[in-house]
């Protein structure tokens, strides 16, 4: 199957970015991780990366055009001969006439082991919101939801009737969010820390997750609340104010394995298993789509299984 | 505290401003022997004289008009506007000349007028002397309006009109006039732009203008049989509005009813309401609901006309289905 | 005309001086409008000079007037001042009203003019009020309703004459029959005397020539002296001509008035011409003398204008500002 390729949200309050350039035809080959496109938003001008291996088809999104987060402006496919369908389907309006052949698996995320890469089922099967159209929910209804992280969309599915209110959202399943995790060799984070006195582990963390948000989310600074085991929420970098973008947990001096807290903000646990690290990303998808979230957790993977590229 | 009427109060507010200013006076339709229709000037000719309680030809449009021209000169004029269906007589003086002036000049001239008039259905007067018409006049910059909901406001608020040095109407409801409530005997004035929340509640806000702060009040009480806790208030001038009250009592309720005796299309209702929409809109947990007259002249026979106006009963059928949270596209 | 020449020399030429003001404030105002200058609507004054001079020379400072939408006649024989009126014609800040009123809407209360008024009749009410104050709080000022022909239509004038019969105030309606209601002939829209409209409330009422500034000041001031006694009020029609359309771009008008009648007016019964040929052969003044003093006049009227297309327009704050009064 295809992989559609998203205008990105890239800001917190920001509805549509600008295609700035395309730095990849239509029908050449991409690799997940190479720049595929630059957009400019309100902050910055970022190259957005391919999260997909294949060629690139179906350019819908000129230079200079303003797209709206989410958009689908174009596809990657997994054979070169694909490619000239998806440009006709672009170009023509009544789409090709034959039914395009059976696609093979999707690639979901760059993670180099796809099979330590799970998603975590939700509590209940949820429709696609889209199928069942709007959701009627009062205005503070959304806005608290919104505050909490809860998805209203799981909420009707779990049989809520609409109109949701305020009160009905005592009702939204524990967390609302998806989980995504990833099991990453720590022989060389763990070199590392032996060797270098005073080494602070879950600062080392911090800053890989700094610098992997800042790949794969935003081009700008980042700030993470660390969460204590005693309850403590510690700001990193030290002078970052109280609203941050991730919140990270270290376990790895517990039994613990995995924490995915409730509330809409993403939250990061780093655990250890036996001389592996287990990391977990609970994220809403509402707010981080399922292509950023998995894209930041394998840059965090990836900083994890070689520090020294970090620290470089 | 002694109670009084709404008429003794608004009689007691002129007779004391006429004696603290020798520049007030009142002028209208019978306002001296007769004490008007109502019955609310009596006894003011006797103290103070027919030079400074002036009764006038039928001629709403001109007796407007030399109040606005003596309030431009220094004197400080009560027009009495018999019934509120007249303001349509009115309206070139009150809206072109007095609410004009100020502004127009430069702030050289100013129009201290008070027009006091009425409002209220179900008196059986039909529809040329039943409407409730402030809506028409707040709309209008440079008039001030106000809406006493007892006694006490309309003493309060008619002394704090006739010392402002804007044009102000006020609109008693004329059902109201033989009500009671306590009314201080010491000197008081009620500011403009001061709601008054009369119960505070924690799940439905209801406004209510003149009397229908009494009809507020009455749903409340069915409401909290039925364990509603319903917050009541009255805005007591519609110009200035206290929207910093209305505000923050719906932040806390997230619903809100808005009463009003005026007809609902673009009407009090619907200027509350929207304010409300725009500005707590992502505190509310239900539609912002209007209940204001019905969009009909109003009509004569009682079986009629009780039907055009918020009753305690729909207010409260009202604030249920809100509550309850039923999915509401019209009411 | 008839009066004390000599003894009065000095009135005589205040009264001139004023004519020439007014004409030349108009031409002025005229020009600027042609000249894409001045934004909105503006009525002249032109030929009905006489009629504000004679009257407002009759008045005290302290009494008032109510004006109209062709008011700047009234404005300026009443004692404003050409700086303040451009600017207010231009909507500048240093305008009387601040730029918010503008040609219409003149007022200039320190010289008691209570305001131009944009309705027509709708300052008929204000002035009548105006005398009941004065009345009611024992004041001995006028106030005298300037109006036109066409006011006389309006209801609110029979509801305040009738007021002011009753009450005896001190008010005088003076009627400009300039003989044009907007843009058609007076005799078609008002029936009957003018006069005889003041007669059916019994209030005494006069008609004298518009264009005869002795004639207008001495029946005012006879009228203006019996009001502060209490004889008031008084109605008086004064029969004058507009020289210009109903406003400025009413430019093609022969349709309803020919351009003889105006070349005749022009010719014959100029308010200022009877009255300069009057001070010249009475020997109060010299055609020289008078042509100084309108070339005098012309030069400030220049300089005004000059002044108030620099002067700056008012802050947009102010837009907000003066919709309420809030100190006392």
């Amino acid at each position: 199957m295809p992989f559609e390729v998203k205008m990105p949200q890239l800001g917190m309050n920001q509805d549509s970015a600008v295609i700035v350039s395309w730095l990849k035809a239509a029908g050449e080959k991409v690799a997940a991780g190479e720049a595929i496109f630059e957009v400019e938003t309100d902050k910055a001008t970022v190259e957005v990366e391919a999260a997909a291996d294949g060629f690139l088809a179906g350019i819908r999104a000129p230079e200079g055009a303003d797209v709206p987060v989410g958009d689908v402006i174009a596809m990657i496919v997994d054979r070169e001969a694909e490619v000239g369908e998806h440009e006709s389907a672009a170009t023509a309006p009544d789409g090709p006439a034959e039914a395009p052949p059976t696609p093979p698996a999707p690639v979901p995320s760059p993670a180099p082991e796809p099979n330590e890469a799970e998603v975590a089922a939700p509590p209940k099967t949820v429709p696609p919101a889209i199928a069942a159209g709007r959701i009627l929910a009062s205005a503070l209804a959304k806005r608290v939801a919104s505050e909490q992280g809860i998805d209203l969309a799981a909420l009707r599915a779990s049989g809520v009737s609409e109109p949701i209110h305020a009160r009905d959202l005592a009702q939204a399943p524990a967390g609302g969010h998806s989980v995504l995790s990833t099991r990453v060799e720590g022989g060389a984070l763990a070199a590392l820390l032996e060797r270098s006195e005073g080494a602070n582990r879950t600062a080392l963390f911090a800053a890989f997750a700094t610098s992997a948000w800042r790949a794969a989310v935003e081009d700008a600074a980042v700030s993470i609340a660390i969460r204590g085991l005693d309850g403590s929420i510690t700001p990193y970098p030290a002078d970052a104010g109280a609203d941050a973008a991730l919140s990270l947990i270290d376990l790895c001096d517990t039994r613990l394995g995995s924490f995915a807290p409730a509330g809409g903000t993403p939250a990061l646990a780093a655990a250890r298993e036996g001389d592996a690290f287990l990391l977990t990303l609970s994220f809403n998808e509402g707010r981080l789509p399922f292509p950023t979230a998995a894209a930041l957790l394998d840059a965090i993977a990836a900083r994890v299984e070689d520090p020294i590229r970090q620290l470089l | 505290m002694r109670s009084i009427t709404l008429s003794q109060a608004v009689n007691e507010a002129i007779a004391e401003e006429m004696r603290r200013d020798e520049t007030v006076f009142l002028i209208g339709e019978d306002v001296a022997e007769a004490g008007t229709p109502f019955k609310v000037t009596s006894g003011l000719v006797e103290e103070f004289g027919t030079g400074r309680v002036i009764d006038t030809p039928i001629a709403e449009p001109g007796f407007t008009g030399l109040a606005v021209g003596a309030a431009m000169t220094g004197a400080r004029p009560i027009v009495d506007l018999m019934f509120g269906d007249f303001l349509f007589l009115v309206m070139d003086q009150l809206c072109n000349q007095a609410a004009k002036a100020h502004y127009m000049s430069g702030g050289k001239l100013n129009v201290p007028m008070v027009l006091r008039t009425n409002l209220g259905a179900t008196r059986r007067s039909a529809a040329q002397h039943s409407q409730s018409l402030h809506a028409l006049v707040a709309h209008i910059p440079g008039l001030k309006v106000a809406m006493p909901s007892s006694a006490y406001e309309a003493k309060g608020l008619m002394k704090t009109a006739i010392r402002d040095n804007n044009p102000v109407v006020i609109f008693e409801d004329k059902l109201m006039y033989q009500d009671k409530a306590p009314v201080p005997e010491e000197e008081f004035l009620i500011p403009f732009g001061e709601a008054n929340i009369l119960l505070e509640g924690r799940d439905v806000t209801l406004i209510g203008t003149s009397s229908m702060r009494q009809v507020c009040e009455a749903a409340a009480e069915m409401l909290a049989r039925d364990g509603i806790s319903a917050e009541v208030i009255d805005p007591r001038t519609i110009v200035p509005l206290d929207e910093a009250t209305i505000l923050e009592s719906v932040k806390k309720t997230s619903r809100a009813i808005v009463v009003d005796e005026g007809h609902q299309n673009f009407g009090t209702t619907a200027e509350i309401a929207a304010r409300i929409s725009e500005k707590a809109f992502y505190h509310l947990d239900a539609p912002v609901i209007r209940m204001g007259a019905m969009d009909v002249p109003v009509p004569f026979s009682p079986a009629l006309e009780d039907l055009t106006v918020p009753t305690p009963e729909k207010v409260a059928e009202t604030a249920h289905r809100i509550v309850a949270g039923e999915l509401i596209h019209a009411l | 005309m008839t009066a004390e020449p000599k003894q009065n020399a000095e009135n005589y030429l205040r009264m001139y001086r004023q004519m020439v003001k007014i004409r030349t404030f108009e031409d002025n105002a005229n020009q600027l409008y042609l000249d894409a200058k001045m934004p909105g609507l503006t009525h002249m004054y032109s030929g009905e000079e006489a009629v504000a001079v004679g009257i407002c020379e009759a008045l005290e400072v302290t009494d008032k007037i109510t004006s109209t939408h062709r008011g700047h006649g009234h404005c300026v024989a009443k004692g404003a001042a050409f700086k303040e009126m451009f600017c207010e014609l231009l909507g500048k800040e240093e305008g009387y009203c601040r730029g918010k009123g503008g040609s219409m809407h003149i007022a200039d209360q320190l010289n008691g003019n209570l305001g131009a008024n944009a309705i027509v009749g709708g300052s008929m009410g204000i002035a009548t009020g105006s005398a009941l104050r004065a009345k009611m709080l024992g004041q001995s000022d006028v106030t005298v309703c300037f109006f036109g022909d066409g006011a006389t239509a309006q209801g609110l004038m029979y509801e305040v004459m009738n007021m002011a019969a009753l009450w005896k105030l001190p008010v005088i309606y003076a009627c400009e029959n300039n003989g044009y209601s907007e843009y058609t002939r007076t005799d078609e829209i008002a029936a009957g005397e003018i006069t005889a409209r003041a007669d059916a409330f019994g209030i005494e009422s006069f008609r004298v020539d518009g264009q005869d500034v002795l004639a207008v000041n001495a029946l005012t001031r006879d009228l203006v002296g019996r009001c502060r006694k209490g004889d008031g009020p008084f109605f008086v029609e004064l029969e004058t001509y507009r020289y210009h359309g109903h406003h400025v771009g009413d430019i093609s008008r022969t349709y309803y008035r020919s351009k003889e009648e105006e070349a005749d007016w022009k010719a014959n019964r100029d308010p200022i011409t009877l009255f300069a040929d009057w001070l010249v052969n009475e020997g109060v003044a010299t055609k020289a003398e008078l042509e100084a003093l309108s070339e005098a006049i012309r030069a400030e009227a220049a300089e005004a204008v000059a002044y108030a297309l620099e002067a700056p327009y008012p802050d947009g704050s102010e837009v907000s500002m003066h919709v309420y009064l809030e100190a006392s």
